[in-house]
């Protein structure tokens, strides 16, 4: 398992996963692998590979990793500053090209797949995520952007909002508080969406449902031991 | 209505802007260079988008555009913007570029190309692996290590270096036994390193369902730096076999750019691999030296006209 190290999200999971039985999980975090003493992936008859040796000594490579929850969305990029002001650019641009490429050909990705528009997923604007909410049949709220500057034209009260976990085809929730029609549009939204994991905010009025945001890296609020039970059968 | 977003002087976009002129179409520029003359007004009414870009004192409506040639970058990287550099006002003009950017992305107007199509080339070896299902690619190793660097040479008559990432970098090569070059440098970033191959380099450029393929034959590794070395790149236009050509327009329409470059390379065994996938070719110069009419068949794409 990959994580940003103020990830705690995903150091719950981590600690969830292990509670509910799952042996031979290791957590990596991004300096370990930005720091990694090797770092070797290619292809070779195209066929891609990787190993990368860690300053602890454990190497992970595509000899021993059987599947990946890969959570890291940047990478500490603090080193760079000590670079020529010439070559800081350079080198980030570098260091995330490599990256993306070996997160995406690491074996059996359970979460969403590795791009260079996003490590965990494709990073989404609001408006890409609203055109999806569309599609769902979600309600979405109209804004003006004029002047430079954006209005939402039906602000919403946090407390008013609800979230649902979807996952490799199905939701997640408190269920006590969501109701059937909600489940059915963000399960519609999690497939159009083409991703594998998806965490969607909205509030419920007058029995429409209104979107509010997405994320391809969930908080896992409200996900429940399902959610744990069903991830552990697949790793 | 065409819009070309971009800076004068960029070889590709003055080609489009010729083009267009010379066919008389309508088309105007928002030049990143000029923020302080422009106003974006956007907006969604809960089932539509719709607004207009102001320039000056002309209006162009959202829903009239139908093509977009789309040669921008971050406002970060505008120079006059540089001045502005963490104050209120640069941070009101990188919204609006933001937005901007969005708009394009989800417009339903023929766009070369959307930002999330383009993406991929942001890292040449994950690009590969989508390449591959087409081409074959070249053995590649992406290394901090000095050992594995030299376990890599041992294997190929000589190797080249390039940039993993879509910043433009010359292809180098090292050649086996090579002692005199210093590579610890590549501890502090790992660095794309491939088996050179021998034979003729050539450039496909798609647009839509056109193609039209370029030979380039050089004596330098990177054909596109051969004046740099005194030496000459000869360019010609030629046909591919059907089937290649086939393989090409399926490459460029599974990464979803309606426009391509592609950097192909066919070995002295006949074998044809290809390197690299350009979503923003910088295609004036093959146009410029063969005549190949390439600025012609984009503009009719983002016109609308079927190919």
């Amino acid at each position: 398992m990959l994580l940003n190290s103020d990830d705690l999200p995903g150091r719950w999971l981590f600690r969830s996963l292990k509670n509910a039985g799952t042996m031979d999980i290791k957590l990596i975090s991004a300096e370990e692998l930005v720091y990694a003493p090797v770092f070797d992936c290619g292809y070779q008859n195209g066929k891609a590979f990787f190993s990368v040796e860690l300053a602890s000594g454990f190497v992970l490579s595509d000899q021993n990793v059987t599947a990946t929850i890969n959570r890291i969305s940047h990478l500490p990029l603090q080193h760079v500053e000590r670079f020529k002001t010439e070559d800081r650019e350079y080198v980030s641009a570098e260091l995330i090209s490599n990256f993306a490429f070996l997160f995406s050909i690491l074996p059996h990705i359970v979460f969403n797949n590795t791009s260079p528009s996003g490590f965990c997923g494709r990073v989404r604007s609001d408006i890409e995520w609203l055109l999806l909410a569309k599609k769902a049949g979600f309600e979405t709220s109209a804004f003006v952007y004029e002047n430079k500057i954006t209005d939402k034209l039906s602000p919403v009260k946090n407390d008013a909002l609800k979230n649902l976990l979807y996952f490799n085809g199905r939701c997640y929730g408190d269920n006590a508080v969501l109701s059937s029609s909600a489940v059915t549009i963000c399960k519609e939204f999690g497939e159009i969406s083409a991703e594998n994991i998806i965490e969607i905010w909205f509030y419920e009025d007058e029995k429409r449902l209104h979107f509010h945001s997405a994320t391809v890296h969930p908080s896992f609020h409200n996900a429940g031991t399902e959610f744990i039970d069903d991830l552990n059968s697949l790793l | 209505m065409i819009l070309l977003y971009g800076i004068p002087g960029d070889g590709p976009l003055e080609l489009i802007a010729d083009t267009l002129e010379a066919k008389g179409m309508d088309f105007f520029l928002v030049n990143p260079r000029q923020f302080k003359l422009l106003d974006f007004i956007f907006f969604y009414d809960g089932k539509h988008f719709g607004g207009e870009i102001s320039i000056g004192a002309d209006s162009y409506p959202l829903d009239k555009i139908t093509g977009i040639y789309n040669r921008g970058f971050d406002f970060e990287l505008v120079p006059e913007a540089k001045d502005l550099f963490e104050t209120d006002t640069f941070s009101m003009y990188q919204k609006m570029f933001n937005l901007f950017n969005q708009w394009i992305e989800v417009s339903e107007a023929r766009v070369i190309n959307r930002a999330s199509a383009m993406a991929s080339n942001a890292s040449k070896p994950y690009q590969l692996s989508l390449i591959k299902s087409f081409f074959k690619i070249p053995d590649s190793l992406v290394t901090n290590s000095i050992r594995s660097l030299n376990s890599f040479r041992e294997k190929y008559r000589e190797i080249i270096y390039k940039s993993s990432s879509s910043i433009r970098s010359v292809v180098k090569s090292i050649e086996h036994g090579d002692t005199g070059m210093d590579f610890h440098s590549i501890r502090n970033c790992a660095t794309l390193f491939q088996e050179r191959l021998v034979g003729t380099n050539y450039r496909v450029h798609v647009i839509d369902k056109k193609l039209f393929a370029i030979k380039a034959e050089a004596e330098t590794v990177d054909y596109r730096y051969s004046s740099r070395e005194g030496k000459e790149t000869i360019l010609e236009e030629i046909k591919l076999p059907a089937s290649i050509s086939k393989k090409c327009l399926a490459l460029a329409n599974a990464l979803g750019l309606a426009f391509a470059g592609i950097d192909l390379f066919l070995t002295d065994n006949s074998e044809w691999y290809c390197f690299e996938v350009n979503p923003s070719p910088g295609f004036s110069y093959f146009e410029n030296n063969t005549g190949v009419p390439i600025a012609d068949a984009v503009v009719e794409y983002l016109a609308g006209v079927k190919s």
